[in-house]
């Protein structure tokens, strides 16, 4: 207790901030965020998308697997957008609008379990590498080397090759990419904390090293991470919808944008069925590029001297 | 500087022999069968005929003794084992496709630092000016816009509207270079539209930090003009943070040869990988990984070592 006591006169992260103080804290952060350069129509466009991918079961849009049929009884096949089907529809006859909106849930499924992933297995692991110092750095440091070694896309097609195309699967295979980013960045908050004086502070007072890592290094961590995870999110977007193009992604009929955008490919030479892939590509770019401007500046906001320094694959 | 050398190789070698391990462990210790694609869907073949196949391919014995062969006949006889389905031997087609992925690699590496350094100078050179606004979007945008995208764009502009370029049909260089270059101009750009966004942002961020230097204030002060200052004095140091990103470039070259390998039915590693990992042929993805990563880790040690040599101000060990 005394020694708790002692580390938190000497400040740890902030910790003792009285309750309004945080909350001050708390809005200036928020009012600076707001203020960066394009950062709130990203926010719109993310809150957007959340909602849809929320209320998308009780909309009163047609199911995702629904076939349309037309006056004569024939199926509705590549109709071009209309009142009826925004979006138009698939060679099924099936609406192209219900089923981009419903694979809103699987991007943002992956995309923040992917890198929510990367957080929660990078986070220890840089941790303690930054911590230990010496052999158990060097190790754990060139295994992450090892895992940057294979571009994502390509190590999330090896894994769900072998692991199998469920949805779980999936946020692990493209997890795993996001892991060495994040661990970097603890091992480097790691490093820097634990040089600092209210360290050797609660050091003195008996602090083993487990709870310096917990109540120091851990909460010194979170905001570089918190940029990761939003820029980690827009890479696991990015690989899902890649895998679904090259029909390794979640398994139909479920639909995924990266999945509607490859039926689009099939008939493009023919000149017809633009709809099937130009909507779902809109919504994987917009999505991505609203995280990648978020990212960034929280980056700004939360730490300028980081600029640069994460740059994601 | 040869201590930094000796130990930045065993570092690169210590990697290159984890990411073996992890190659082979992918396949092997995850919870996947070596002969899933000899099985259909849902019926597994029969335990004669497993038996049969496990003793031909070595899959009894011990994990330890089958990576040893692996490496070894990799290592020793360049020799990457057999596919499951085809009965052939993984290596040569490697070397056939690796080939036309090379392509692909070569055309969009040099593209993109053939767009992406003039943008990030442009860019730094006139900081908040219109071009340095569009170059930024684009860094920032560009990326975001998934390559198979931007490749349907360009097949619906240039193949189905105006009919000028082939979307699929690709020859070597030297079996024919103009039909050679008319069927890799659209890939090319995809791969390397991601890629110059990334090289114009490196040489951007890079040149404003040069161009705050005393020395390019002294070139300035004795009355060069603002084009040499920057093209002869800045540019020469202001590109060598550019070369360290070559390692994340070629990771991305391959990951965009996965795609476009698709979209425009080349015959390269990635289109290669990808039918193979629908199939579940695992030796040939775990082949094509492992000669992936590799590459990638030379890369990297060979742009870090080069690094000292370029810029004498560095000074290793």
């Amino acid at each position: 207790m005394a020694e708790q006591a002692a580390a938190d006169r000497f400040g740890a992260g902030g910790a003792l901030q009285e309750r309004g103080g945080a909350r001050r804290q708390l809005r200036t952060f928020f009012r600076r965020f707001l203020r960066v350069r394009l950062v709130r129509p990203a926010l719109f466009i993310l809150i957007v998308f959340a909602v849809i991918a929320a209320i998308v079961d009780v909309l009163p849009i047609s199911g995702y697997e629904e076939l349309h049929t037309g006056d004569d009884g024939f199926y509705l096949s590549w109709t071009e957008p209309s009142w009826d089907h925004p979006f138009g529809t698939d060679k099924q006859g099936r609406d192209t609008f219900a089923r981009v909106l419903h694979a809103t849930q699987a991007a943002l499924a992956v995309g923040f379990g992917a890198s929510l992933f990367g957080a929660i297995f990078g986070l220890p692991i840089g941790i303690a590498a930054g911590f230990a110092r010496g052999i158990v750095d060097e190790i754990l440091m060139r295994i992450m080397d090892a895992v940057l070694a294979f571009p994502g896309l390509i190590l999330a097609l090896a894994l769900v090759s072998v692991l199998g195309r469920d949805l779980i699967n999936i946020i692990v295979a493209v997890g795993i990419a996001n892991v060495p980013w994040v661990a970097r960045i603890a091992r480097s908050m790691a490093l820097s904390v634990r040089e600092q004086d209210y360290v050797l502070a609660a050091r003195t007072l008996g602090a083993g090293n487990v709870r310096i890592m917990g109540r120091y290094v851990l909460p010194n961590s979170f905001q570089p991470v918190i940029v990761q995870v939003s820029l980690g999110a827009g890479f696991a977007i990015l690989a899902e919808a890649g895998l679904s193009f090259l029909g390794l992604g979640i398994r139909p009929p479920e639909p995924t944008w990266g999945g509607l955008v490859a039926e689009g490919r099939q008939v493009i030479i023919t000149g017809t069925g633009w709809w099937l892939w130009v909507f779902p590509g809109a919504c994987i770019a917009l999505l991505v590029w609203s995280l990648n401007i978020i990212g960034d500046g929280l980056r700004d906001v939360l730490d300028p001297r980081l600029r640069g320094a994460l740059e994601g694959d | 500087m040869s201590a930094y050398l000796t130990s930045r190789v065993l570092q690169a070698l210590f990697v290159i022999v984890l990411v073996a391990f992890a190659s082979f462990a992918i396949f092997r210790v995850l919870p996947g069968d070596p002969l899933a694609a000899l099985s259909g869907e849902g019926e597994a073949i029969s335990p004669e005929r497993r038996a049969i196949l496990e003793e031909e391919l070595g899959l009894n014995a011990p994990l330890y003794e089958q990576l040893g062969d692996w490496l070894g006949g990799i290592v020793l006889r360049g020799d990457f084992g057999r596919s499951v389905l085809t009965r052939r031997d993984v290596g040569p087609e490697l070397l056939e496709r690796l080939q036309n992925t090379l392509h692909i690699g070569v055309a969009t590496i040099i593209l993109g630092m053939l767009i992406g350094v003039p943008a990030g100078v442009l860019s730094a050179v006139r900081p908040n000016s219109l071009a340095d606004r569009l170059v930024t979007s684009f860094s920032v945008g560009g990326v975001a816009i998934p390559d198979y995208l931007i490749g349907l764009m360009l097949i619906l502009l240039f193949t189905v509207t105006w009919d000028v370029l082939p979307a699929a049909g690709f020859v070597r260089i030297w079996e024919d270079p103009i039909q050679s270059l008319r069927g890799l101009a659209m890939p090319v750009i995809v791969v390397s539209w991601v890629l110059s966004a990334i090289v114009a942002r490196q040489t951007r961020s890079s040149m404003l930090e040069v161009l705050r230097q005393d020395y390019v204030r002294t070139a300035r002060a004795k009355g060069l003009r603002e084009g040499k200052v920057v093209f002869l004095h800045a540019l020469r140091n202001g590109l060598l943070p550019v070369v360290t990103i070559v390692g994340l470039l070629l990771a991305r070259v391959f990951a965009g040869a996965v795609i476009v390998e698709q979209i425009f039915n080349i015959p390269g590693m990635g289109l290669w990988m990808v039918s193979a990992a629908l199939q579940r042929d695992l030796l040939i993805v775990q082949a094509m990984i492992l000669v992936i990563a590799t590459a990638i880790v030379i890369a990297n040690l060979l742009t870090d070592i080069s690094y000292g040599i370029l810029d004498p101000r560095i000074r290793y060990g």
